[in-house]
């Protein structure tokens, strides 16, 4: 199903939440929404939900205008972000709630809401645990049976709220890269909300970055990496140095940066390695540049020569590789 | 049988003893002395009084005034704590504290206050096609008065602890409000709704100060177990009354058990198992662990 947004805006008291949003989202596909907190970004996923209302603007499922039905009429999966299971009921019957609240005459008979329950459990890789509640089960379990229990009614878009932050950095890297396979296989249209931008640029087909309450960039993670539309995007994006000579200014990430230990090179900045901080594939290298007050990061990967004749409070000499000017 | 872990509070034992003692002297020494002067009685005397027939309807009409207040108690006292934890409206505050009131009034105020505007020529009892006040039914309206803050009271944290994304959640997939109330919000309160009643139910059968002016008091019309304890005091029957007392005591002691008893089996799991089972499809065989 594809989702149209037009002109939408939403006031909390006097406060403008969302100020005339556009956003056309195809079939399929899976969106991010990204910002920092308080950008808007979950009052846009409940709005589309229908768990809130718009103060004014539409929107359109499959060009069919659904501003004023009932979240019951619009056949979302929602996931909240601490998942808000059922404590009182087991896995199974959490799964098969939705199938289980339908109207007599378009519920399923017991055995293909059993059938059906059970296929989602084996699914999201859960079939063993059917009659666990869920206080028995673990982070990454809870958010799977929440996940199962969203697509149980079929929903024609599956809508999730913060999906990985209630879990630890190891499970979320696992159930995000499961997230976007399941995704693959199901080819359902879905939109997250996240605060995290790799995260975002990890799984999503398009990322909607915002900030106080407007849609700062559309686009799919390169064109957002590649040429991001303002400051605001571009910082957001990841570590951003600042470096001024005179009247040069420089930004540039900590990886676009070249490092020299000799002397004298055309092009380079002298500084001082305050600190030297090896974290794997990179290493961490804090720069005090003798030029400006402010403190550079540096990444360069680990197999860099020469990298370990370099100690602490040594001179480094440095040239940013692609320049952001401003 | 007596464990001790790390507290912040230390000196378990001194603390255990000086919890026993103050029991002891507050609670289990009249009672134990209560026991002790109804051993003195006879069998036969005993039975006498308890075949009494005066003594026999003021139990039923205790048991059952008490049964529907702290029914009414625990429903109008189920809306309070709702609207009080979920909802802000102008002058919340003020219902809020107004509802600790009915503890903090002599109940005889209550009472005398409450058969004035019930009364056939009172305030409201003039409105009313029927006698509210020297009937059950005042009994029951005068119970529920002093009750209530119990049942609102023990309802409200369990209310604050229902996320409201569980409402949403079951919105979501399709519940209607009916629904979601039956399958989720009820079975979560249900047992801690019990506590409320059987709290309710335990201080209605007590209640002495506000019943006494609103029931009139006509032996096997109006006349509730406390009033007639009192009223053997006053003709110094004091074995009749020692005798009525323990009757009281040894009821309200076994309500409060079994309800206790009933709480600890409904669980609610148990309870969407019982409502499952009794209208919807079922999906698991082994609902319940």
């Amino acid at each position: 199903m594809n989702i149209r947004i037009k002109e939408l805006n939403k006031y909390f008291n006097k406060f403008h939440v969302l100020q005339n949003i556009n956003l056309d989202i195809r079939k399929g596909e899976l969106i991010a929404l990204l910002g920092p907190s308080g950008c808007g970004k979950t009052s846009l996923l409940r709005i589309i939900a229908g768990l809130e209302q718009p103060s004014s603007g539409q929107i359109f499922f499959n060009e069919q205008d659904v501003s004023n039905k009932d979240i019951r009429e619009r056949h979302i999966g929602y996931m909240f972000q601490h998942f808000a299971l059922f404590q009182h009921m087991t896995v199974l019957d959490n799964i098969s709630f939705g199938l289980r609240m339908k109207p007599r005459k378009e519920r399923p008979s017991s055995a293909e809401i059993l059938e059906k329950a059970k296929h989602l459990l084996d699914m999201v890789q859960l079939g063993n645990l059917a009659n666990r509640y869920p206080d028995e089960l673990s982070g990454g379990q809870k958010q799977r049976v929440a996940l199962a229990r969203a697509l149980a009614i079929d929903p024609s878009v599956l809508l999730l709220d913060e999906p990985f932050s209630a879990l630890d950095t190891k499970v979320r890297r696992e159930l995000r890269q499961w997230l976007s396979n399941l995704h693959h296989e199901i080819q359902l249209t879905s939109i997250f909300v996240t605060h995290d931008q790799e995260e975002a640029m990890e799984i999503a087909d398009r990322v909607v970055i915002m900030n106080k309450g407007i849609i700062e960039q559309i686009g799919s993670p390169k064109e957002i990496l590649d040429t991001p539309k303002n400051d605001f995007v571009y910082n957001f994006l990841g570590e951003t140095n600042h470096f001024s000579v005179g009247e040069q200014n420089f930004t540039f990430r900590p990886h676009e940066i070249i490092l020299s230990i000799h002397t004298e090179k055309v092009g380079y900045f002298e500084a001082e390695a305050i600190d030297i901080r090896p974290l794997g594939a990179v290493t961490k290298i804090i720069l005090k540049p003798k030029d400006d007050k402010h403190s550079i990061e540096a990444q360069v990967p680990n197999t860099t020569p020469n990298l370990n004749r370099l100690n602490k409070g040594d001179k480094v000499y440095f040239r940013p590789i692609m320049d952001f000017e401003i | 049988m007596f464990t001790s872990r790390y507290s912040v509070i230390p000196g378990f034992w001194l603390s255990l003893g000086y919890t026993l003692s103050w029991l002891s002297l507050i609670v289990l020494l009249p009672l134990a002395a209560l026991f002790l002067y109804a051993s003195h009685i006879h069998l036969d005397q005993l039975i006498h009084i308890l075949s009494n027939r005066q003594l026999q309807s003021a139990l039923k009409l205790s048991l059952y005034t008490s049964f529907y207040a702290a029914l009414l108690a625990s429903i109008f006292g189920s809306f309070l704590a709702w609207m009080l934890t979920r909802h802000s409206f102008v002058g919340k505050k003020l219902i809020d504290s107004m509802i600790d009131l009915p503890l903090a009034l002599p109940t005889a105020i209550a009472g005398i206050a409450l058969t004035t505007l019930y009364a056939p020529n009172g305030l409201i009892g003039s409105f009313l096609p029927f006698k509210v006040a020297y009937t059950p039914l005042g009994i029951v309206i005068a119970m529920v008065f002093v009750t209530i803050p119990f049942t609102v009271r023990t309802l409200e944290p369990i209310i604050k602890d229902i996320p409201h994304s569980v409402e949403e959640a079951a919105k979501t997939l399709g519940a209607t409000p009916l629904q979601t109330f039956l399958y989720i919000i009820f079975p979560m309160l249900f047992p801690t709704w019990l506590t409320g009643f059987s709290l309710a139910m335990a201080r209605s059968l007590g209640e002495y100060g506000s019943v006494v002016f609103i029931a009139a008091n006509i032996p096997y019309k109006t006349e509730i177990l406390p009033i007639l304890i009192v009223s053997k005091l006053d003709q110094f029957d004091y074995t009749g009354a020692t005798v009525i007392s323990m009757l009281m005591l040894i009821i309200s002691f076994a309500l409060l058990f079994a309800i206790n008893l009933i709480q600890r089996w409904i669980k609610p799991h148990r309870l969407i198992w019982f409502i499952t089972h009794s209208s919807l499809p079922r999906t698991s065989k082994k609902n319940s662990p």
